[in-house]
């Protein structure tokens, strides 16, 4: 193992495409570093699209290098020196995981550097879980990244899966939030004014909106509120209007999403190795605003963040410390999703014939 | 004597074909074994199932005394170097440094050796060229040094003059035979380029459709392949009465045809045939070569219903 660890990294270290994502994200973490020093230190904003573009470029160097070991013989060459395949995958892995963990490195590095001080000020178990959780991803995406290097003698089509199945998962990420976040059934609230019916729409339970006379908003054949254009409708900025008598009816939420879909959703959401990444950021928000007024839920622009803090009524601290509470959830999930991908990748080398 | 590999039956089979059936061979200690097919004939999967790469369907083989089944298999494979179909190798990289990589992969403990190794295969001076540019003949002797890395004890080449030149053909023949002449090294070389081998092998196994025909020294083959008289005859057996006295090897084939294979002269033989009332049809002198040797063992088996499916 030892052999083959020292020449799959040797073989890495001396790529100049490592380098270059190396450098990338060195790039990413100082230009996000000056930013703060921009701001005076009085704002700092990790958004996940740098992790998102580190996943890319991590994606080109390990499809790449890994595919074309498949198609000039490599691994060939290494079972015939007499290594087992599971040892040979292993190394890879193992790797693999190492040159990953080297990009959110490179990028935390001239973060905390130059913006160490301002993030002093955040709770630091918070900052430690959300930097190890960003680790785990890259991790994660690494395994995954091996599965499809090693399938593939294609070097384009190595990579071109390994960036697809990036985007895919960060987009499975948010389609899971809305489909499993969404309640089963919400309130919609009848309100009949003028001898005319209104329909009004709900957000949340218990509140009441009446629809302007010549809205041109309606309910449609499944239950939804929708617009002329048959699109279904949000009410916000309508003006409340005192004195309807509401009459409440209960409908299912257009996104929810029920049954043995909803089972593989929650599987799949949970071994997704981007859901801790909107969490993992979100810990690191912070503004010089928040220290003086630590208890405001007010706009949301001062605070920044995913999701909207002032929307939810919380502060930024108790947002943090909620999206923390999510992280320690997901951790062992995270864990998990990387057993799963290496197993899977196992099982692939092992069975495979190398011709 | 000592084998270096022997196979027991092995058998691989996949969706919709046999390639290997109940293939047992031998391969002597020292040896350099000629592997001789047809294309398709199965000679790589034989090989890739030796090196590893592919697990047979049934049967198993034994490796300096190892079977394939114990785990120890995986340290005695060490002793062995291989070239599979096309060398592998890092194309980015040079020869010298594609050489230090799989020192690195076997785990020697330094790089000593590597210059001379380049020398034997005649790659000194490459310098830093990348191993993706060389030429064909230079990327197979690549193929070779790095297979020679750790001083192998068993040599495993498929086809490696494949697509070479003439020069190259030969520079590969001298430097096998070389390497067999100075290391004692046992050499399996499969190839369907029956003359080159011919220049090489001391053993031959020929196999045909997964299965292996006949197993051979080169001595024995070369007595089958030897030069000879084919005489027809009016009657074999004055034939025998008149060359008896002589002492001459000869084999009858028919009441009427025979082979001499002993040196005589055309008159002598026809005086002496003369004197038994013999009557001299037809006489050609006749070498087989390897390759109708092969053609009519395999043409042979294949008339007889052959031995795979």
């Amino acid at each position: 193992m030892k052999q083959l660890l020292k020449t799959d990294l040797r073989r890495y270290f001396t790529n100049p495409l490592l380098w270059i994502a190396v450098l990338i994200a060195l790039l990413f973490g100082a230009e996000l570093g000056f930013n703060t020093i921009r701001n005076s230190n009085t704002y700092f904003m990790l958004d996940d699209f740098y992790p998102l573009l580190l996943l890319f470029a991590l994606a080109a160097v390990l499809a790449l290098l890994i595919s074309s070991q498949h198609k000039d013989g490599i691994f060939r060459s290494k079972i015939i020196a007499g290594h087992r395949k599971s040892t040979v995958f292993l190394a890879e892995l193992f790797a693999a995981m190492l040159v990953s963990a080297m990009l959110p490195a490179a990028f935390f590095l001239p973060v905390l550097l130059l913006s160490g001080k301002m993030l002093s000020n955040l709770p630091q178990a918070q900052l430690r879980l959300g930097i190890a959780a960003i680790f785990l991803v890259f991790l994660a995406f690494a395994a995954l990244y091996v599965l499809f290097g090693i399938s593939s003698r294609s070097r384009l089509a190595a990579a071109a899966c390994c960036a697809g199945a990036a985007f895919l998962l960060y987009a499975l990420n948010y389609y899971c939030n809305d489909a499993l976040h969404a309640p089963e059934r919400y309130v919609i609230n009848l309100v009949y004014t003028d001898n005319d019916r209104r329909e009004c729409y709900s957000s949340s339970a218990g509140q009441t909106i009446t629809l302007p006379k010549d809205s041109g908003i309606c309910w449609n054949a499944d239950g939804i509120l929708v617009g002329r254009d048959g699109q279904p409708v949000n009410f916000d900025g309508i003006a409340l209007e005192e004195g309807a008598d509401p009459i409440r009816h209960d409908i299912p939420h257009p996104k929810y999403v029920g049954g043995p879909l909803r089972a593989v959703l929650v599987v799949c959401d949970s071994l997704n190795p981007v859901r801790p990444l909107p969490a993992a950021c979100s810990v690191f928000h912070y503004s010089a605003e928040e220290q003086n007024t630590p208890d405001d839920t007010g706009d949301t622009d001062d605070i920044g963040g995913i999701g909207g803090i002032g929307d939810i009524g919380m502060s930024a601290a108790q947002y943090r410390a909620a999206q923390y509470e999510l992280l320690r959830k997901y951790l062992p999930w995270q864990l998990g999703g990387i057993a799963v991908f290496s197993l899977l990748g196992m099982l692939l080398f092992r069975r495979k014939e190398l011709n | 004597m000592e084998y270096v590999l022997t196979t027991n039956a092995i058998t691989k089979r996949y969706r919709k074909s046999t390639a290997l059936d109940s293939l047992t061979m031998h391969i002597p200690k020292g040896a350099i074994y000629g592997f001789v097919g047809r294309n398709g004939a199965g000679k790589t999967t034989t090989i890739r199932v030796i090196c590893g790469l592919q697990e047979p369907t049934e049967g198993d083989y034994t490796l300096y005394g190892v079977s394939s089944k114990e785990a120890a298999i995986f340290d005695v494979r060490k002793r062995i170097g291989a070239v599979v179909e096309k060398p592998a190798f890092y194309g980015d990289l040079s020869a010298k440094d594609n050489l230090k990589m799989q020192y690195t992969l076997l785990g020697l403990p330094d790089f000593e050796g590597i210059d001379e190794l380049l020398k034997t295969v005649g790659l000194a001076d490459t310098g830093k060229k990348k191993a993706r540019n060389f030429s064909l003949g230079m990327k197979q002797r690549l193929g070779i040094a790095l297979a020679l890395c750790g001083k192998p004890d068993f040599l495993i080449l498929d086809e490696p003059v494949n697509g070479l030149d003439p020069q190259g053909i030969i520079e590969i023949r001298e430097l096998i035979l070389r390497l067999n002449r100075e290391r004692d090294l046992t050499v399996l070389i499969s190839s369907h380029i029956l003359d080159e081998l011919s220049r090489l092998a001391t053993h031959y196994g020929f196999i045909d459709k997964g299965h292996l025909v006949q197993e051979i020294s080169a001595a024995e083959l070369e007595k089958k392949c030897r030069k000879y008289l084919h005489v027809v005859v009016t009657d074999t057996k004055l034939l025998v009465r008149a060359l008896e006295p002589l002492g001459i090897d000869y084999e009858i084939l028919s009441e009427q045809t025979a082979n001499l294979y002993d040196t005589i002269s055309v008159s002598k033989l026809t005086k002496l045939l003369e004197a038994e009332n013999c009557e001299l049809i037809s006489l050609s002198e006749q070498e087989e070569s390897l390759e109708n040797y092969f053609i009519n063992l395999v043409g042979d088996i294949g008339s007889e219903g052959g031995a795979a499916k």
